[in-house]
């Protein structure tokens, strides 16, 4: 029967005590059995998302790089007189416009950093929770 | 080192960044109320310089007749 490996611990809980030796250590193995595929599975949704935000970071690392110090040199070439007000705010929107991108960007990457820390701090709630909402993807259970 | 923590590593040098771009965005702000400041007054300038050399032409024309 597919079910949550919570809801599978909580069954081989209950009925433990009316089973042999040897029928406990089979039910026990499945449980095992879908800890570790629950952890293999939960450490690749991890390394996927660790190579996701090294590809976002490099991008907006440049972007961000680029438009601090393009906003230095806008402010000096505002200063030197050589700019109209209209042309001057038209070029500063439009790295405003790229700077508020790229700090949407390091909100996403701090929500990742958040969503590995839960993954690796227990990989097999994370998997199981993950199952739960997608019925097809739980684990198989004889009991 | 684990994932979330490179990964908050590399959040927290982003910010550092971020911080220094929006130090340089409020400077740039700063710069464009100024330009906006003197447009306006060198346009007030403008106009009262033109209604005084109005003036003066109709005062002209008038001692002229």
């Amino acid at each position: 029967m597919k079910r949550t490996i919570q809801s599978a611990e909580r069954e081989l809980e209950a009925i433990a005590p009316g089973l042999n030796p040897v029928a406990f250590r089979q039910v026990q193995s499945e449980v095992d059995a879908a800890k570790t595929e629950a952890t293999r599975f939960a450490t690749a949704v991890a390394g996927d998302l660790a190579s996701t935000v090294d590809v976002a970071r490099e991008d907006t690392l440049m972007d961000l790089c680029e438009v601090r110090d393009a906003l230095a040199a806008l402010k000096k070439e505002g200063e030197s007189g050589r700019l109209t007000a209209r042309a001057y705010a038209a070029k500063l929107d439009v790295l405003r416009s790229r700077q508020r991108t790229a700090e949407n960007t390091i909100s996403r990457l701090a929500e990742s950093a958040e969503n590995l820390a839960t993954i690796e701090e227990d990989p097999v709630a994370y998997a199981d929770h993950f199952y739960d909402g997608t019925p097809l993807l739980k684990p198989d259970f004889t009991f | 080192m684990s994932h979330a923590r490179r990964v908050n590593a590399v959040v927290a040098s982003m910010r550092k960044v971020s911080d220094q771009t929006q130090a340089n965005a409020l400077a740039a702000e700063d710069v464009l109320t100024a330009l906006e400041d003197r447009e306006a007054r060198r346009s007030t300038r403008e106009a009262s310089g033109a209604s005084a050399g109005n003036f003066g032409a109709l005062r002209n024309r008038l001692a002229g007749q």
